[in-house]
């Protein structure tokens, strides 16, 4: 089955909304947009599509938005404990400053931060390269599936998809089917001979390592 | 600590969130306090971050983010002149890495390192994460790859590692998970007492 790997947006200006929504739609993705944080924080919790993002870009200045009971912090601690599973790409107009870097290392540790000074097309060029960035013989393509490349074999299911675009993080899964997708991912890698792997930290926490690169070369880190 | 409350530009918060600095954490984890957060951030630019999570909290928060880290912290970093309350325990049962900037305050155990430069504290903590002994690295996000490539999760033998070649004023049997996994590596070192100082290392 061919499922599109969701990814959450949170925006409150509509035409970058609208822009990013196709960006990511043309990439093979399911967009799930939201222009407030509260309705994006109940999306994350209500179990539907959008409570298992693959990617998640949140603007962190939200002042356009109509309904301000909740922030953009808010939303990021929601995707820290309940979606930690999701990369999570920050932008702001005030990267430099060192209150706003605290402020978003303390709602999502994990979150990458991006200057939204350097245009709107350096953020999707940037999720681009993360995208299209290789792991050993893998590739992510239409946002949907892993391409093993010397075979052109394709592996459909998202926790694939998860694991090669958070190399080399390990990634905590939330379920049981989850955590199959992932051993069964493993098996498809066993048996296309290819150098990639996937390692059990134990509690459905999960990595890609490379045979004989992992320790040796730095993560490819997106930027910041 | 629910209730907490998250920064975030121009809005209210919802208040019924908690911090994801504050949130469950099993890979391996910094836990820097501070009262303005600098350090942290600091850190955070320095480290690898596939190799830890740096963790920003307050000295009110501490003992939700101490606890926040599973099994415990890797390593304790601050600058407050004054121990939270209550949070001298844990570094006092765990091999946990403690570095400080500046004096450290008087209830921290006597392997806390001090600094009085950032740029040196970060250097200590890059060291740590990147340590090599005898063949065993820490492993990216949690654990020790030993020799050959297998994975050890023992928290006890990660914070060994990262220490060499120093150790812990703390009982032996605290790294006796550190001891078992070592059993049947091509690794000869192994968690030691010295019968002087009574700290343990890896020899």
């Amino acid at each position: 089955m061919k499922a599109n790997a969701e990814v959450l947006l949170l925006e409150d200006d509509v035409e970058k909304l609208d822009e990013l929504r196709r960006h990511f739609a043309s990439q093979g993705f399911h967009p799930l947009a939201f222009r407030s944080a509260s309705r994006a924080i109940a999306a994350l919790r209500d179990g539907g599509p959008a409570s298992r993002p693959v990617i998640s870009i949140v603007d962190w200045d939200l002042t356009m938005a109509a309904d301000q009971s909740a922030s953009s912090g808010d939303a990021l601690c929601v995707l820290a404990r309940d979606a930690s599973d999701c990369l999570v790409i920050v932008y702001t107009a005030n990267a430099d400053s060192f209150r706003v870097r605290s402020e978003i290392n303390r709602a999502h540790p994990r979150a990458w931060l991006h200057d939204k000074r350097d245009g709107d097309a350096s953020l999707m060029e940037r999720v681009d390269r993360m995208l299209d960035h290789p792991v050993a013989d893998l590739r992510v393509a239409d946002g949907s599936f892993v391409v093993h490349v010397p075979s052109q074999d394709q592996c459909h299911h998202r926790e694939a998809v998860r694991l090669v675009i958070r190399h080399p993080e390990i990634v905590t899964f939330h379920s049981d089917t989850a955590t199959r997708a992932v051993r069964r991912f493993g098996d498809w890698l066993a048996r296309h001979g290819s150098p990639a792997t996937v390692v059990s930290h134990g509690n459905r926490r999960y990595r890609l390592a490379v045979t004989g690169t992992d320790l040796a070369s730095p993560p490819s880190a997106p930027g910041s | 600590m629910d209730g907490v409350r998250a920064e975030g530009s121009g809005a209210v918060q919802a208040g019924n969130v908690t911090l994801g600095a504050l949130a469950p954490e099993r890979d391996r984890a910094l836990l820097v306090l501070s009262r303005d957060g600098e350090l942290a951030v600091g850190l955070r630019e320095r480290l690898e971050r596939a190799r830890v999570v740096v963790k920003d909290a307050r000295p009110d928060e501490s003992l939700t983010a101490v606890g926040s880290c599973r099994p415990w912290p890797w390593m304790l970093v601050g600058d407050v002149a004054e121990l939270p309350p209550g949070i001298e325990a844990a570094p006092a049962r765990h091999p946990i890495l403690v570095l400080w900037l500046g004096p450290p305050p008087p209830a921290l155990p006597a392997h806390v390192r001090s600094f009085s430069r950032f740029s040196e504290l970060a250097d200590a903590a890059s060291r740590a994460l990147a340590a090599d002994v005898d063949g065993m690295r820490l492993a990216t996000g949690a654990g020790v790859e030993l020799p050959g490539g297998r994975l050890a999760r023992s928290a006890s033998l990660q914070a060994l590692v990262s220490a060499h070649p120093t150790g812990f004023n703390l009982p032996l049997v605290t790294f006796t998970s550190a001891a078992r996994a070592l059993l049947g590596s091509a690794v000869r070192l192994r968690p030691r007492r010295d019968p002087v100082s009574g700290w343990v290392s890896l020899g």
